[in-house]
């Protein structure tokens, strides 16, 4: 058994010696680092102290509104709507297509519904929306670009009005086109519209239309200038664009054949035929293939049943059964004039 | 900042100058000399301050010229410390193991660790160190008798003190730069550091700093330093004898026929053999005897070397000091010093050599103790182990809302 240990205090150490700061003993470099420690601890306090306030600030939101959390400059006013676009829509059908309210707060838009809205009409291809803070909303549009043209009724109003088709066959309003460059849009024939929502469906086909006409404008734009209907009707059937032109008369176009060779050969017989043949609208085949070209003189007959230019109205119906099957009716065969190997 | 590695100011403020040498701690295991600064002492007697205005200024131009030269600033101090109050005593505790199946625990270590320091001072005084000696079980050396058999245990100290108002001057000196002083370390330990291996250590070794106005001395025996102590005579006082000597007036000539014609042991006999005072020809310059000049500082040297002896007294067994006595310090650059040592002490003397891995630039010996400083703690804790092992409670809090460097 051990003796009880006495218990004396442990003597006096180094350590005990107090280290105090008294700024008489200090020196000039010994006060600078004093000054800077002081700012350092002020500093780092005060982090501490907006730290803890700043938690509890946001513990206090998210339990009244947390919504304010999300949208944390939700107090910022929109103010300028800045709009680029590659077509021809501008800022005032930008605004009213957003239709914003004029208390409208910038980080609390919803920019996927803003971007669908711009959307509707089919015209915008594409929309971009970007926040610049602190109140800008930058809007940049894409357009689809009107290719042809189509006269439709609207469900409930007899008055008929002109829509545009873009080469993907979107059918939409066109606002913001001139009406000089609308008017040199041949018309589309032989088509059904089919109402999707507030819209029509797109039109199947189109993309051919879209390469005939810019092939024409680019080879032939004389004749492209007089093209007055592009007729889908026997496009599915036979792969052929009917196009009905105010200097030529008809002409079927092989949607299969690269257009810029057809319009080469066209625009050969054309002159070929005006040579040989009297004046009178005619009928130009270039569907045959093998590079054969059937040009025919109409008949009178076939001719005033072209009328002025053969075009009928499509209905809106929504019932396929009630539409009309094309645009205009086949004119009969012409008789044989002349034929052309080219 | 929390994460950064630790910037260590070792502070040597001696009699002839401060020397300050930056260290950087990486996690406590690894440590980079990055700094050094160092300036002529002034306020500083024999280890003591007495000037604060003075001594304050050249220990702070040394802090800047250190951590100029670190590029960083100094994170915390650790001191040296020297002087001629300086004192120490042995203390012995001995208890019975306490467990039945007679196996030393904590407890009994704790205990007997206790007992052994609780020595009360006088007034005034305060304590720098408690260096541990060797556990004794039953009789026979262990350096840990946790978990041995035994009966009886033993543990000694030797416990060093000092003036309590002087060692805060020299923290009050330190404590003016706005940094903290963390570890007040004996200069001798501090060199014995420095100059001397782990097997020095456990062979037996003897390690004399000769400063300007002190001379610390470390015995080590068994692996621990078993005896410290200051004399309060050093490189300043074979200057101060060859003026009053030779008759001189100039103290900085003095140095100088030291440093060059100066020996520790007298070899030349001719009394004809003269050296110049100054060797420029000057007006004032002219002949002394190199007799004159070595008796002068051999006496010295061996009446230095015979005043430690003394006060190693019995403790002092040249037969357990394999390892011989080790030379250091600023003064210890005297010719034929370590033949004086080996006369007197009798056994083999040699001038200490810093860890190979310290560069050339501080491995001269007025270094040995700054070094030393940070070698002190290096991966070993200081003693009263016990308590160093415990975690510090509110380090980071600390760190963080101290008013300090």
């Amino acid at each position: 058994m051990n003796p009880p240990v006495l218990e004396t205090p442990p003597p006096r150490t180094w350590r005990e010696i107090p280290q105090p700061i008294t700024p008489r003993a200090m020196s000039r470099e010994g006060r600078r680092r004093r000054a800077l420690a002081a700012a350092r601890t002020a500093g780092v306090a005060l982090v501490a102290l907006a730290l803890g306030w700043g938690g509890v600030e946001a513990v206090a939101i998210w339990r009244k509104n947390p919504g304010a959390l999300v949208a944390p400059t939700g107090g910022t006013a929109l103010g300028l709507v800045t709009v680029r676009s590659d077509g021809v829509l501008g800022e005032e059908w930008t605004r009213a297509a957003l239709a914003l309210s004029p208390q409208a707060r910038l980080m609390a838009l919803d920019l996927a519904a803003l971007r669908a809205r711009l959307l509707v009409g089919g015209q915008v291809r594409d929309a971009e929306l970007t926040r610049r803070l602190p109140d800008k909303l930058l809007v940049t549009l894409y357009e689809r670009t009107p290719v042809a043209r189509v006269l439709a009724r609207a469900a409930g109003d007899d008055t008929p009005r002109t829509l545009l088709v873009a080469g993907d066959g979107t059918v939409f309003a066109g606002a913001g086109h001139a009406p000089e460059a609308v008017a040199r849009l041949p018309f589309l024939g032989g088509v059904r519209l089919v109402r999707e929502g507030e819209g029509f469906a797109p039109v199947a086909g189109m993309a051919a239309v879209a390469d005939l006409l810019a092939a024409a404008r680019a080879v032939a734009p004389r004749l492209a200038r007089g093209f007055q209907v592009v007729s889908l009707a026997r496009l599915a059937a036979d792969g052929a664009l009917v196009v009905s032109s105010d200097e030529v008369g008809e002409i079927v176009f092989a949607a299969r054949e690269p257009f810029a060779r057809q319009l080469a050969r066209l625009e050969l017989a054309f002159a070929s035929a005006r040579r040989q043949l009297a004046a009178g609208p005619l009928r130009v085949d270039l569907s045959l293939g093998g590079g054969q070209v059937l040009v025919a003189r109409q008949t009178v007959a076939a001719a005033a049943a072209a009328g002025d230019g053969g075009l009928a109205l499509p209905s809106l119906s929504s019932s396929p059964a009630e539409r009309p099957s094309s645009a205009r009716s086949l004119p009969p065969p012409p008789a044989f004039s002349s034929s052309h190997a080219l | 900042m929390l994460f950064r590695n630790k910037l260590v100011g070792a502070v040597e403020i001696g009699t002839s100058k401060v020397t300050v040498i930056v260290g950087q701690f990486a996690r406590g295991r690894s440590l980079s000399l990055v700094g050094l600064g160092e300036c002529p002492s002034r306020g500083v007697v024999k280890g003591s301050v007495t000037d604060f205005k003075a001594a304050s200024d050249c220990v702070h131009h040394a802090l800047e010229l250190a951590e100029h030269s670190a590029g960083a600033r100094i994170d915390e101090v650790h001191l040296a410390q020297s002087g001629a109050h300086l004192d120490g005593f042995q203390n012995e505790a001995e208890v019975r193991v306490s467990a039945a199946d007679n196996m030393v625990s904590a407890l009994d270590m704790d205990n007997v660790c206790r007992l052994a320091k609780s020595k009360q001072l006088p007034e005034g005084r305060t304590v720098i160190h408690h260096l541990r000696r060797p556990f004794r079980l039953d009789g026979r050396l262990v350096p840990d008798p946790e978990h041995l058999d035994g009966r009886r245990r033993e543990v000694g100290y030797w416990t060093v003190h000092g003036d309590e108002s002087r060692v805060a001057d020299h923290i009050h000196v330190i404590r003016g730069f706005n940094v903290r002083v963390e570890e007040l370390i004996l200069s001798s330990l501090a060199s014995g550091e420095a100059m001397t291996t782990p097997d020095d250590r456990q062979h037996g070794a003897l390690v004399l700093d000769i400063g300007a106005g002190t001379t610390d001395f470390v015995l080590y025996r068994d692996g621990c330093a078993l005896l410290t102590g200051v004399v309060p005579v050093g490189g300043q006082h074979f200057t101060n004898d060859l003026s009053l000597g030779l008759r001189l007036n100039n103290q900085d000539q003095a140095e100088k026929l030291k440093q060059h014609h100066g020996s520790a042991v007298a070899v030349s006999r001719d009394r004809a053999d003269k050296v110049w005072l100054n060797g420029n020809l000057a007006l004032g310059d002219r002949q002394l005897p190199r007799a004159a000049i070595e008796q002068i500082t051999a006496a010295r040297t061996r009446e230095l070397f015979e005043v430690v002896r003394k006060k190693l007294g019995a403790n002092y067994e040249p037969e357990r000091i394999a390892a011989g006595v080790i030379l250091t310090g600023g003064a210890s650059r005297l010719a034929a010093v370590t033949d004086a040592a080996a006369q007197v002490f009798d056994v083999p003397a040699r001038l200490g050599e810093p860890p190979a891995w310290v560069g050339d630039h501080l491995r001269a010996p007025g270094y040995s103790t700054a070094l030393g400083l940070l070698l002190h703690n290096l991966g070993t804790p200081p003693e009263g182990s016990a308590a160093a092992r415990r975690p510090t409670a509110g380090g980071l809090f600390r760190k963080l809302f101290s008013v300090r460097s």
